[in-house]
């Protein structure tokens, strides 16, 4: 299961946080200041799982990260998910840059994507007609 | 990029613009690119100059915002409520604190309708959580909407129930989201079912009457509604899979669909079919594969398609072939079908893969090791080149593939090696696991007391943590105190060694505490056996050495300590006092034990005593144990008993199951706590899959049943049984020689072999290789340049070409290594697959050359059969966990053996050849056998001796070389 999505920038500083564990606010602080510390120091050639980090879920615990220009893009989960599939997943939240513009937006499409830490089956246009869907159905207010 | 993407990309703006806030069809007044004013303050933001400046904005704007928000009400102005929000969760985003924001939102969700509910809905998500005492205020609004007819309203409401719903409200909600899982509308189940895995997960109990109504989904054609329910059922079957086994064909069934095209291309990612869904349906089979058979049977044909139809393309197909290969090594699957995970493993780990493709290769194969730990050795070179790679996270990972393939023959290179990183490495969590997993392997599968000791006291020597360290000694202590019970199972020789050892370590002034502590302890716990071997001066000279520097010690950290102090340089001080104290203790304890067991002299003692009485500490513990030690010392009378002291008696009368705490146990376990495993279970836990010729041992502390018994069967034994044996079965062995090599048509095919390389980290990488793999299945190391082969590789030509890519035509000869149009994940195109290949073939291919034995003597030889390394008997035993069965020919062999092995425990002692690497390599070998034919004595089917056949008989030549 996913525990957290992160993004920061190349200084830590946080653009998008969601934690789908509940955290304590100082805890959310710590781990994101850990997961930036392990890893900026990566180098870019190296591969984007990580294991470690003493947070979240102990030796259970694993980051799958991609870096992007300025920002990274870290998913904290647990052994049982598919890291290949989740570093995929994060090619396409990110592969829009246009998506960073609008705060709620961003979380909108997050939470048609990932939904109690669980994959939804990720289909850009899927993501779409679904959020569509949900408009006609406002509308039928 | 896919045309999906595309498609995807073009669409965005449009959903940007529209969709959100409205859709197009929406009046002007209501459909908006977020207004003017809040562009602007975002505009305004990114532009701050500095992080300081940029905070400055946030809080005003902020504050403002709130001032606005308690004034108005909410829903009369609209427009106001939308743009303070979007700012709001804006300012969220960037991680301000916008907790005062909470209430605002409650109420907007309570009172909004459709778009501001989901704005008042969205904040509330991001700042409340389930413990949040504004929850309950949600509870009310949640179930209204639930109840209301407004699909978008039950939606949301389901969303958020599950993830702001915590454990004591459940019960209130719960029949309102049970009732949604018959709404009409797919989209609508879809959530309740999502909301339910949510609710399962904080409260299990509430929802069992319930579980049995979500078998109906998995008969739905709704990819939304299956994926759902299947999440739900992954969580069900990994906490008890043995309940759902009867459902193993359903899920089957789905995976069987979507591998059909059965859901249509609307739900096709990267050309995937549902690739998410596909994932959870595999590790759902794995579990329910690995309980049942039957199943297993079933599941096996899918994954062989699975595995080799699977383009990779796209990291998502990688994501379903890693994962079937995970399945398929979970569900007990059948030699052709581990050889096929095995060579997608190879093109994972091969050299010009990307280091994500190797990560992922080596944790498939920590998970193949498990099954069958012989597979690893196909992978050997490729394994050592992880071992040497820069990226930490790949180093990691192959440090847990040595120690799930360690066997008793490789067990000191692992060791050595977990070592070594662990020393280079930062991570402090992989620092613990790998004193873990060192431990682990020296309680399992230690050969001889020397290298055990000097494994433990090289993993005391780091940086622990008082609680391991004192965990640590303890299961030296207690392992030492089985051996000195037993005491045959040392001989003197070997205790001198050690003493001699321990003496050295006390003696050493960079020695770290923990180490002293244990070597003193050590020498207490062997007192009753020391006899002759010990020198009671030379102790004593130790123990005035020790205490003199301890005191020195103690002094230069009084003096620091006058200094003022931070708080944790005083914590450091304090553990530091505590250590010096222990140590003192200790000594004088491990003195009075000395005495009790007559190894040390009343009167040495005493002057010793009065010398050197006023170095040690005034600390209430010290002069507690120097009390003990001075009344013992006036009483020497009381030594003539010493002879009806028992020591480590194994009749002491201590209630070691621990009954008297039975209570609380169960108090504990009736409020749902877990069953407590210690970390060493666990581990050899996770091990037990994979135990190779570790004798089976009721008390995970033991050694082998006798002692350090693997090297104890003397060269004597070895040649008795082998000739034993070859005689009678020479021919039969030369027929079933091939059934356990990994290449039915090897000997067809012929090498040209040439021992030894120029190229001297190549050298390097195969003596590592060597270590590393010792008893694994292969034999050593081959080093096979020029191969003339007539047939290359028919069986597996047609197969292999569609795991990587359609073309068919390919000649493989061809080497092609050009790296062009390189994926942005790293996956290579085919020409680099296939050199890959060719590799490949090579190296599962006959390996006839061996530079295995440890004196560093290579065989040369151009026939397979003829020459094997001495680690081939090891190895072989390995290879089938169940050779336990003989005809009745070799049940007389192998009694002899037992006889032999039995009637000589001292021979460990005697055995001359202990120091020569392939005797004892021999020695282990047999001792394997024998162990595994007394623990297991009964009839198998007859196929598995023919490996311990054939390993006793390849042993023969080498045998009578030495």
């Amino acid at each position: 299961m996913i525990k957290a999505i992160l993004v920061f920038n190349n200084h830590g500083k946080p653009r998008l946080t969601k934690f789908y564990q509940h955290f304590p606010e100082d805890v959310q602080h710590q781990i994101i200041r850990e997961t930036f510390h392990l890893v900026s120091k990566r180098d870019d050639s190296v591969c984007n799982f990580l294991e470690g980090g003493t947070l979240i879920g102990g030796s259970d615990y694993r980051l799958i990260y991609r870096h992007y220009a300025t920002l990274y893009f870290v998913f904290c989960v647990d052994s049982s998910e598919s890291e290949l599939g989740i570093l995929d997943l994060i090619q396409s939240v990110c592969e829009s840059p246009t998506i960073w513009s609008l705060a709620v937006k961003v979380h909108y499409i997050l939470s048609e994507l990932v939904m109690g830490g669980m994959v939804l089956e990720t289909n850009m246009t899927e993501i779409i007609t679904r959020i569509e869907e949900q408009n006609q159905l406002e509308k039928q207010e | 990029m896919s045309q999906i993407m595309e498609k995807t990309l073009a669409s965005l703006p449009k959903l940007l613009t529209q969709s959100f806030s409205g859709g197009k069809n929406m009046k002007p007044t209501k459909g908006h690119p977020p207004s003017q004013e809040v562009q602007l303050f975002m505009k305004v933001v990114h532009q701050a100059r500095s992080k300081s400046q940029e905070a400055n904005i946030v809080q005003t704007e902020l504050s403002s915002i709130q001032q606005k928000l308690k004034q108005s009400d909410l829903i009369a102005s609209l427009g106001l409520v939308r743009s303070s929000f979007t700012k709001i969760i804006f300012c969220h985003l960037l991680n301000y604190d916008v907790s005062c924001a909470a209430i605002h939102a409650v109420n907007l969700a309570q009172q909004g309708h459709g778009y501001e509910k989901r704005l008042g809905y969205l904040l509330s998500c991001l700042l409340l959580h389930p413990q949040h005492e504004m929850v309950m205020l949600m509870m009310a609004t949640l179930i209204r909407d639930l109840k209301s007819a407004n699909m978008a309203n039950n939606c949301i409401a389901l969303m958020v129930a599950g993830e702001l719903v915590g454990e004591d409200n459940v019960p209130s909600i719960l029949p309102e989201v049970i009732k949604k899982l018959r709404h009409s509308h797919e989209l609508v189940r879809e959530k309740a079912l999502h909301c339910l895995r949510a609710f399962y997960r904080s409260t299990p109990s509430l929802l069992q009457p319930y579980l049995p109504q979500l078998n109906t989904f998995l008969a739905s054609r709704d990819p939304g509604i299956l994926t759902a329910v299947t999440n739900l059922f992954l969580i069900l079957c990994q906490e008890n899979a043995a309940r759902f086994v009867n459902l193993g064909p359903s899920f089957l069934h789905i995976l069987d669909q979507i591998n059909h095209r059965g859901f249509g291309t609307n739900y096709y990612y990267h050309m995937v079919p549902l690739p998410w869904l596909q994932v959870s349906l595999l590790k759902i089979l794995g579990c329910l594969g690995s309980m049942d058979a039957a199943l297993g049977k079933a599941i096996a044909p899918l994954l062989q398609v699975l595995i080799e139809k699977t383009k990779v393309s796209e990291p998502i197909s990688l994501a379903v072939l890693v994962e079937s290969v995970l399945t398929a090594t979970q569900i007990n699957a059948d030699e052709e079908l581990l050889h096929l995970c095995s060579r997608c493993i190879g093109k994972l780990l091969s050299s010009d893969a990307s280091n994500g493709m190797k990560y992922q290769g080596l944790r498939l194969l920590i998970s193949l090791s498990r099954v069958k730990p012989s597979f690893a050795a196909q992978h050997q070179m490729a394994v050592v080149e992880c071992l040497m790679d820069e990226d930490p996270a790949i180093q990691i990972r192959t440090m847990h593939l040595l120690h799930a393939m360690a066997n008793q023959a490789n067990v000191k290179a692992v060791c050595a090696r977990l070592l070594e990183q662990m020393n280079k490495t930062v991570d402090r969590q992989f620092f613990t696991e790998a004193v873990h997993m060192i431990s682990d392997l020296a309680e399992r599968l230690a050969v001889d007391i020397d290298w055990y000791l000097d494994t433990y006291l090289n993993i005391l020597d780091q940086k622990l943590s008082s609680q391991t360290r004192d965990d640590l000694i303890d299961l030296v202590i207690s392992r030492m105190e089985k051996v000195s019970v037993d005491n045959n199972s040392i001989s003197s020789d070997s205790l001198q060694k050690l003493i001699a050892a321990l003496l050295r370590v006390i003696n050493n002034y960079d020695s770290g505490q923990s180490v002293i502590l244990l070597s003193l302890q050590l020498f207490g716990v062997l007192a009753p056996i020391l006899g002759e071997a010990f020198s009671s001066t030379s102790f004593l000279f130790s123990a005035e050495t020790l205490v003199s520097r301890l005191v020195s010690e103690w002094q230069q950290t009084k003096v620091t300590i006058i200094k003022p102090l931070s708080p944790s340089c005083k914590e450091v001080d304090d553990s530091h006092f505590e250590n010096l104290i222990n140590i003192q203790c200790c000594c004088l304890d491990t003195i009075s034990k000395l005495v009790l067991s007559g190894s040390l002299q009343v009167d040495c003692v005493k002057e010793w005593l009065q010398t050197h009485k006023c170095k040690l500490l005034k600390h209430p513990s010290v002069s507690c144990c120097l009390d003990e030690l001075e009344e013992l010392l006036q009483h020497p009378e009381h030594l003539l008993l010493t002879s009806q002291i028992v020591f480590h008696s194994q009749k002491t009368e201590l209630d070691m199951s621990l009954s008297f705490l039975d209570k609380l146990v169960v108090q504990n376990l009736l409020h749902g706590g877990g069953i407590l495993k210690p970390m060493y279970i666990r581990l050899s836990e996770e091990k037990a899959s994979c135990q190779v010729v570790v004798p089976t041992s009721s008390n995970p502390l033991d050694f082998p049943e006798s002692g350090f018994s693997p090297l104890q069967s003397s060269a004597g034994e070895n040649g008795n049984s082998t000739s034993l044996v070859s005689s009678g079965m020479t021919s039969s062995s030369l027929r079933t020689k091939n059934k356990w090599r990994d290449e039915e048509d090897e000997d067809e095919e012929h090498f040209l072999i040439v021992g030894g390389s120029d190229d001297e980290s190549q050298r390097k990488h195969e003596e590592i290789a060597q270590e590393l793999f010792a008893g694994l299945g292969e034999v050593g190391l081959t080093k096979v340049i020029g191969k003339v082969s007539k047939h290359p590789s028919k069986n597996n030509t047609k197969k292999w070409h569609n795991m990587w890519d359609d073309d068919d035509d390919q000649n493989h000869e061809h080497c092609i290594t050009s790296s062009l149009g390189l994926h942005p994940f790293g996956i290579c195109k085919k020409a680099q697959s296939f050199s890959r290949w060719h590799d490949e073939d090579v190296e599962n291919g006959n390996l006839s050359c061996s530079l295995n034995d440890d004196s560093g003597l290579g065989f040369i030889s151009s026939k397979s059969e003829t020459v094997l390394s001495p680690l081939a008997p090891v190895s072989r035993l390995a290879e089938s966990p169940m050779c336990n069965s003989f005809d009745s020919a070799h049940e007389d062999v192998a009694s002899d053996t037992n006889v032999l092995y039995r009637s000589c425990p001292g021979a460990y002692a005697e055995s001359t050849g202990y120091n020569q690497p392939v005797l004892s390599i021999y020695s282990e070998g047999f001792a394997d056998f024998n162990l595994e034919k007394l623990n297991y004595g009964m009839t198998n089917p007859a196929s598995a001796s023919a490996s311990t056949i054939d390993a006793l008989t390849d042993s023969d030549p080498e045998g009578a070389d030495s």
